[in-house]
Order: structure tokens, then C-alpha cells, then sequence
């Protein structure tokens, strides 16, 4: 419980830049936890301290102004917000960025309700239906996912890698991760695609690049 | 110059640095369309605003909805011109039925036009035809 | 409503009776049948959402289909933005604004009506879809193309949901620029713009915020009908058309009605506060600067709904984002400072404008989370979102609702509000609301997304959401209490007086509920607050 409220309850991610997202989520709760103490703190001091008492007509002070004072709590917020954007964007950058020489790069389709899973440079293929969800493996370290749509707009969400992209038709999105160990990772559908929008989702069983490629190759086989 | 034309005027010039820093950060055309859509919705309204506090500064006759520009001086009377207002009217309903039926023959089939339309007239010409 | 009905015939030779109501051009009539229907369908809306919440409250199907789960979170959300929020915004702006500038009605009194009317039956139209044989819209309130195309979504029942936004888009449309032509050209001798009340400044930005933005809705719509049912493209990449288009649309216009339904209770907490604190507003011109400027803001942040799209420029919606919360941080701190050596008393009123500062704040930094382009990517269309939205539209607008309802419905009714119901009331919502809507956000980073009837056992969302389900039983007990309270209070509640509060502003210098045309005379304006000054005797801006 400690542990997990130090690391402001978000499940730990498996790839490289969703640990990026960790810590910016870490630095958010962490600066969003102390102004909100901040806050609550004056709102409660004052409904505590400045209740009235019984019987007490007597008007208080009516002061108005204080230009000094509102200044700074306009300067204060906007250097946390600037603060806290040069951050964003710096994180930004990293979770966009194109890793280099991807070990897998999976055309993923999506369409109403499951996913098709390409392996680029194979044959492979795999299929997920409502009924049998796709399961894929992928190895360990650099992937690049490229994304679209067959019918409506999906998205494509693994929360394991806290990262999730729109599938659009018509349009290729991109989504690259390192994956950093073996594991199995539940995704599924983000953006509602319809009736059995919830019933859209697949695995992805992270391997070493050995058996991911004797995997490969006996997929390749069976076709 | 009155706040209420600075209001139109500020918003104005304020989407036209953002839209403009936009555009140039992304040449993408539908939001900077938008954008500059706020910008001459704002000079409208500027234009249109304009005009009234003119009028009212210089006590030409107003139509009745800028009885009171508050620039006047302070002690004058409120102005309170109980004919000025309807006391009530069964128009703005019809015309909203109308309107409806309109749209629902778009669904449905234009056979609801002829009613929809016969309202709307009715409605256009009642309305217009009271007196206050 | 037969004492409200009763309190004010008796105002004028009118029509009475249910004609009398129909073809009523009072502002007053036409704000309270505002608020009224807006009621109506926050409660018809917020059944679906119990209904939803039920559902969810353990895994698998139990009380409904899919479909119907799809039809119901989609008219939840339509109704609670467009028939509920943004309608009750009018009927306490309809009611108050000219009041609050010491007019005698709004400037066009029969196209009030005619706004009231389009807006009432517009809702009926959209809600008329669950009679249709394939049901309501079940694609979501934000309608994204191309599933809400008639290839994914065919059926009348989503052309009803098109047809009836499109007349409450109207009906908005011609109502703001009625009421900004009341503020600016209406106003009493001496209320120049800067002592108009802050409500009033929430307003005019409101209005200017409905005047641009809902065009923009109104226009898509048209767009997805021609789509729909005349093969027109606009959305549908097939004929060269593009569903990102419609996202645009949709969030332009949006965003800003985000702030159409909070900029006018950020008002209603700005009035009540000081009266309750007994001190004028802290800092009246930097609040109305801030106002403006989460206005002219508004504009520019609307893509941070599109931000797993790719296709955007996120860092550059990010930062607008972000600047949001400056002037919002502004309010907070006049707020805090107006208390500040005040001398506060706790009413109802009082006591739901305390909850809606926390709660808002709560919701409020959220938003800086979810403004964060790496955050957003891994919380976006998550429960983490619906809890966010949900601190700030329900935490925000609605508890600010009943604050204004209990501050001003004894100016509308002449009876005070039962005091110990309200009370109950408050508490009974404040831990409702939070039991609700605070495990959301846990249920969101852990992976649960929205819009979803079922989910696995597996993943272990069954215990946070059972709780939820409890939280939402709560707060419809909570809704129970305040309509008891309502009916006894109408029927038996002390006589309120023209100024039960001590109010500020020029509505508590007016009987209640105010007569025909609202005032026999008024006081001198030289503050923001006329009735104060007049009360003690205060001359001058202070």
C-alpha cells in the first residue's frame, strides 16, 4: 500500500518509455498532491477559523485589493504550469520517438471486434475474433506497431505499456516501445467502435528473440 | 472606447496571434479555419456593437433593446416602459413547432413540410403582426 | 410548483393557468420553465446512469444488452451536456441577468420563448429515439464519424439525436445573443460595466463562448445528416472525406462548452461567497481578467481530446492547456481571500459552494494530468478521464447548481428552503459523489476503458466498481432528499422576505418573487453590490 501510493498508484510499466511516463506521472502527483494541500488547506483554515460566532452582527474588514498579492498568484501557477509543460514535452519526446532497427514491425488492423496482427517481412498472420482473441508473441527490446482500420475508428491499448494510439481508416499511426523483459500483456480497445466494443481484447506474450523466431518460423510453416 | 466593443475587440486580436502561431506550427487547415472564424465572428460584433454605443452616445432614437447604454449619467430615471414589452404570445411556440416539424420531415418524409410550413407562416405572421 | 404558480399570477393581468405558462414571454416564467425541464432531464439522464452504474457492478450482463448499454451512456452524455447543464445555464441566466442588471425583462422577450420552446422540444426529439425500433444513438455524446455513419449506426433514432441537437444548437445559439443584448443595452442608470456583478462578467463570456461555438456543432450535425441520409462524404474516407474532420468540429466546439456550463457557477460561487463571508469580492478586476482570459483560452486548447490521434500538434494544445489553470489558480485565490477574515456563515448554500471548492480543485488537477500528452496517451478513454470529467461537471456544475438553488429559489418562490433537508442533502451528495467517482481514477490507470458494459473477472476491477455502484445509490438518495425538501418547503417553507442572505446584488432589492417587470424603483449603483451599500449606508466604489 505504501509502496504503492509512493509511486502515486500506477501500475509499474514494461517498456522503456512507458517507465518515462512513471516518472512524469510521479512528478505530477507529487507536485499535484502539494498544491492541493496548499489549497484545501486555506479553504479549510478559513471555514474553520473565520466562522462566525453567534450573535456577532459587526461587519469584518472590508478589504478588496492587494496588487502585490495577486500578482504573485498569478506568476506562481504559471511558472509551475511552464514547469510542468518543458517536462511533458520533454517525455513527449522520448515516447514518440522511432526506435531504431525494430526487431518485430506488426501491421495491426483493427475492425469491428477484433484485431489482425502482421508480421512485416512474413506471412504471418494472426486473426482475433470476440470469441477467440487474438494471443501474438512478439521478442523482447525494439517494436514498432503500425496501426490503422479496416471500418471505424479504434485504439489501440496495451495499459501494461501506458501508452495507447488511435486506429484510424484511411491513416497509418505509430506506436513504438522497447520492451525490456518477457511477459504477458493485456490489450484492448480505448476509443468505442460499437456494439461489442468491449469485447475486443488480445495478448501480446513478450519472448526472447530465439523463441520468438522459431515461433515465427513454424507460424511461416503452417501456411 | 466602451468595454463592451473592447470585449469583441480583445478577442478579436487575441485569435489572431494564436491562430496565427498556430498555423505556423502545424499547417493544419480545419482548426486554423476555425480559428479565424472566431476572429471575424469577433470583428462582427465589434461592427455591430459599435454602431449601438454610437447611437446611444449621441440620443438618436434606439430600438428598445438599448434602452440604456449604462454610459449615461448616473442619475438618470430608470427607464420603464411597460408598453415596450409584450405581455405574452402563443407565436413562439408555433414557430417552435414548426421548426420541429421541419426537421422530423427530413427523417420521416416532406409530407410533414405542408403542416411545418403552414405554421411557420402562421407563426411569422402572428408574430409580426403584434403590436409590441 | 402550485405555490410557485400561485406566487407569481398574481404579479400582473396575464393569462394564468398552463396558458398562461405556454405562451408566457416573463423572463422569470421562461427561466424557471428552463430550469424545470432541465431538471427533468438531469433526472431522466441520471437513471441511465444508475442504470449503467448497475450494470457495471459486477462482471458480465445482467439488467441489459450492449445495446442498450450503448444507447444509455450516449443519451447520459447528450443529455447531461446539452439538455441539462447548458439549458440550466440559460434559465438562471434567463431568471437573474435581468435582474442582476436592473432591467424590466431580457431585450427580446418572444424570442426568449421561442428559445425556451425549440430547447424543450428538441430534447423530446432526442430522447424520442429510445421509441424508434433500433434505438437511440448508442455511438457516444461525441458522435465520432465514421461509426456514427448510417453504414455503422443506421437507424432513425440517431437522425433524431441529429435533428434535436440541431434545434437545442438553435435554440442556444439565439438565446445568447438575446441575453448579451440584455447586458449590454439594458443595464440601470450607473451600472457601468466594471460594477457589474461577477455573475454577470461569467455570463458575457459564457454567451460569447455559445456565440462562437455552437455554430460550429450545428453546422457538423447538418454535415453528419447530409452523410447519413444524401451520400455526403464529409466524414467517410471512402468518398475522400475524413473522420478527423468531425473530431475537430466536435471539439471546437466542445471544449469551449465545457466552460459554457462551469463559467456561469465559477458566478453563481462568486455571489454567494462574499455574501456569506460578509466582504466584498477580493480582487474583482483580476477575477474579471481571468475570466476573459479562460475565455479567450477556451478557444485553443480544444484538440487535447486528440491527442491519441497522432494528427495533432500536442504541445502545442498541451500549453494552452495547461494555461488554463492559471486564471482558474486566480479564482481559487479570490476565493480563499474573500473568506479570509470574513465572517462566514454556513448555510445551504454556503455549504454546497464549500464542496464545490474542493471537489472542483480535485477535478481541477486532474486536468493538468490529462493535459500532459504522455499522461493523457496512457489514461485517454479511460475511467481515469470519466473521473475527471465527472469532478469537474458534477463535483463543479452541479453542486454549484444546488448551491444556487438553495441561495435563490426563495427569490423565485418566496419561501426559504428547509434548512436540516439541505443539510442532509449536502452531506448524503458529498459522500455519494466521492464514493462514486474517486475509484474511478484508480480503475482508469489500472486499465479499465470507458464505455464498456462488461468487463473480464480477471482483471480485478470488480471490488472498486461494486463500490462505485454504492457511491451512485447514494447520490440518487441524496436527489430524493432535495426533491422532498423542494415539495415540503414549497408548501410549508418560511416566507423569505425580499432579503433572506443579506444579498449584494439587485435581486434581493425586489420582492420575491419580484413582480411583473421585476422593479418599482431601485437603488443608486455605485459598487458591484448596490443592495449592501444601500444597507449600510456605502457610497462610492470602496
Amino acid at each position: 500500500m505504501a509502496t504503492s501510493l509512493l509511486g502515486s498508484c500506477t501500475p509499474r510499466a514494461v517498456t522503456a518509455q512507458g517507465r518515462d511516463v512513471n516518472t512524469l506521472y510521479d512528478i505530477f502527483f507529487w507536485i499535484a498532491a502539494g498544491v492541493f494541500v496548499i489549497t484545501a488547506g486555506l479553504i479549510a483554515w478559513s471555514i474553520i477559523r473565520y466562522r462566525a460566532k453567534p450573535g456577532d452582527e459587526d461587519l469584518p474588514k472590508q478589504f478588496r485589493h492587494n496588487l502585490k498579492l495577486e500578482i504573485t498568484w498569478f506568476a506562481i501557477p504559471q511558472a509551475i504550469v511552464i514547469v510542468l509543460f518543458v517536462l511533458s514535452a520533454l517525455t513527449l519526446t522520448d515516447v514518440n520517438e522511432r526506435v531504431p532497427e525494430p526487431a518485430a514491425t506488426v501491421n495491426v488492423t483493427a475492425y469491428q471486434w477484433g484485431w489482425r496482427f502482421a508480421y512485416e517481412g512474413t506471412d504471418v498472420e494472426v486473426v482475433g475474433t470476440p470469441q477467440q482473441p487474438a494471443e501474438i508473441l512478439v521478442p523482447t527490446g525494439n517494436l514498432a506497431f503500425l496501426l490503422t482500420s479496416a471500418d471505424v475508428v479504434h485504439a489501440f491499448y496495451v495499459p501494461k505499456f501506458l501508452i495507447k494510439r488511435d486506429t484510424i481508416p484511411g491513416r497509418t499511426t505509430r506506436l513504438d516501445v522497447a520492451v525490456e523483459a518477457p511477459g504477458t500483456f493485456d490489450g484492448e480497445c480505448a476509443e468505442f467502435c460499437g456494439l461489442l466494443h468491449h469485447r475486443m481484447p488480445f495478448t501480446i506474450e513478450a519472448v526472447s528473440p530465439d523463441q520468438f523466431q522459431s515461433w515465427l518460423d513454424d507460424m511461416s510453416a503452417e501456411i | 472606447m466602451a468595454e463592451e466593443l473592447r470585449f469583441f475587440l480583445r478577442s478579436a486580436l487575441f485569435t489572431i496571434l494564436i491562430g496565427t502561431i498556430y498555423w505556423f506550427l502545424s499547417y493544419e487547415e480545419t482548426g486554423s479555419i476555425l480559428l479565424a472564424g472566431v476572429v471575424a465572428s469577433s470583428a462582427f460584433f465589434v461592427l455591430v456593437v459599435g454602431a449601438a454605443v454610437r447611437a446611444a452616445r449621441s440620443g438618436r432614437k434606439t430600438p428598445r433593446s438599448l434602452l440604456g447604454f449604462a454610459e449615461g449619467p448616473e442619475d438618470r430615471p430608470l427607464i420603464l416602459d411597460e408598453d415596450a414589452f409584450p405581455s405574452g404570445s402563443a407565436w413562439p411556440i408555433v414557430g417552435s413547432v414548426a421548426a420541429m416539424l421541419v426537421g422530423l420531415g427530413l427523417i420521416y418524409g416532406g409530407w410533414l413540410w405542408i403542416p411545418g410550413a403552414g405554421l411557420a407562416l402562421a407563426g411569422a405572421w402572428g408574430w409580426l403582426a403584434e403590436e409590441r | 410548483m402550485a405555490t410557485l404558480d400561485h406566487a407569481l399570477a398574481h404579479t400582473a393581468p396575464r393569462p394564468t393557468g398552463v396558458v398562461g405558462w405556454i405562451t408566457t414571454v416573463d423572463h422569470k416564467r421562461i427561466g424557471i420553465l428552463y430550469m424545470i425541464t432541465a431538471v427533468v432531464f438531469f433526472i431522466a439522464s441520471g437513471i441511465l446512469a444508475l442504470l449503467m452504474r448497475a450494470e457495471l457492478a459486477q462482471p458480465g450482463l445482467q439488467i441489459m444488452d450492449e445495446s442498450t448499454y450503448n444507447q444509455a451512456f450516449t443519451i447520459h452524455g447528450t443529455g447531461m451536456m446539452l439538455l441539462f447543464a447548458t439549458p440550466l445555464v440559460a434559465g438562471f441566466a434567463n431568471y437573474f441577468v435581468p435582474l442582476h442588471v436592473g432591467a424590466p425583462d431580457v431585450a427580446f422577450p418572444r424570442l426568449n420563448a421561442l428559445t425556451y420552446w425549440l430547447y424543450a422540444l428538441g430534447g423530446l426529439v432526442v430522447f424520442s429515439g429510445f421509441l424508434t425500433a433500433s434505438g437511440a444513438a448508442s455511438f457516444g455524446w461525441t458522435g465520432y464519424a465514421p461509426l456514427s455513419d448510417s453504414t455503422y449506426t443506421p437507424g432513425a433514432g440517431v437522425d433524431l439525436w441529429i435533428i434535436g441537437l440541431i434545434l437545442v444548437g438553435f435554440s442556444s445559439i439565439l438565446g445568447a445573443v438575446n441575453l448579451m443584448a440584455t447586458i449590454f443595452g439594458m443595464r440601470a442608470p450607473g451600472m457601468t460595466m466594471f460594477r457589474l456583478p461577477i455573475f454577470i462578467w461569467n455570463m458575457i463570456v459564457t454567451l460569447a463562448l455559445i456565440m462562437f461555438s455552437f455554430p460550429v456543432l450545428t453546422a457538423a450535425l447538418a454535415a453528419l445528416f447530409i452523410d447519413r441520409n444524401f451520400g455526403g462524404g464529409f466524414f467517410d474516407p471512402a468518398q475522400g472525406g475524413d473522420p478527423i474532420l468531425w473530431q475537430h468540429l466536435f471539439w471546437f466546439f466542445g471544449h469551449p462548452e465545457v466552460y459554457v456550463v462551469i463559467l456561469p457557477f465559477f458566478g453563481v460561487v462568486t455571489e454567494i461567497i462574499p455574501v456569506f463571508s460578509r466582504k466584498p469580492l477580493f480582487g474583482y478586476r483580476g477575477f474579471v481578467f481571468a475570466t476573459l482570459l479562460i475565455g479567450a483560452y477556451s478557444f485553443t486548447v480544444w484538440a487535447h481530446h486528440m491527442f491519441t490521434t497522432g494528427s495533432v500538434d500536442n504541445p502545442f494544445f498541451s500549453a494552452m492547456t495547461m494555461l488554463i489553470a492559471v486564471p482558474t489558480g486566480v479564482k481559487f485565490f479570490s476565493w480563499i481571500a474573500t473568506m479570509w477574515r470574513g465572517k462566514l456563515r454556513f448555510q445551504t448554500p454556503m455549504l454546497f459552494t464549500m464542496g464545490f471548492l474542493f471537489m472542483f480543485l480535485i477535478g481541477g488537477i486532474t486536468g493538468i494530468f490529462v493535459a500532459s500528452p504522455p499522461i493523457d496517451l496512457a489514461v485517454h478513454d479511460t475511467y481515469y478521464v470519466v473521473a475527471h470529467m465527472h469532478y469537474v461537471l458534477f463535483g463543479g456544475t452541479v453542486f454549484a447548481m444546488f448551491a444556487a438553488f438553495y441561495y435563490w429559489i426563495p427569490k423565485m418562490s418566496g419561501r426559504m428552503m428547509g434548512e436540516r433537508l439541505g443539510k442532509l442533502h449536502f452531506w448524503l451528495m458529498l459522500l455519494g459523489f466521492n464514493v462514486t467517482f474517486f475509484p474511478m481514477h484508480q480503475l482508469g490507470l489500472d486499465g479499465m476503458q470507458r464505455r464498456i458494459p462488461d468487463y473480464l473477472p480477471e482483471r480485478g476491477f470488480d471490488t472498486l466498481n461494486a463500490l462505485s455502484t454504492v457511491g451512485s445509490a447514494i447520490v440518487a438518495m441524496s436527489i430524493l432528499v432535495f426533491i422532498s425538501n423542494f415539495l415540503l418547503s414549497m408548501k410549508k417553507g418560511a416566507p423569505a422576505g425580499d432579503d433572506p442572505w443579506g444579498g449584494n446584488t439587485l435581486e434581493w432589492a425586489t420582492t420575491s418573487p419580484p413582480p411583473h417587470h421585476n422593479f418599482r424603483s431601485l437603488p443608486p449603483i455605485v459598487s458591484e453590490r448596490p443592495v449592501f451599500d444601500a444597507r449600510h449606508g456605502v457610497h462610492g466604489d470602496g
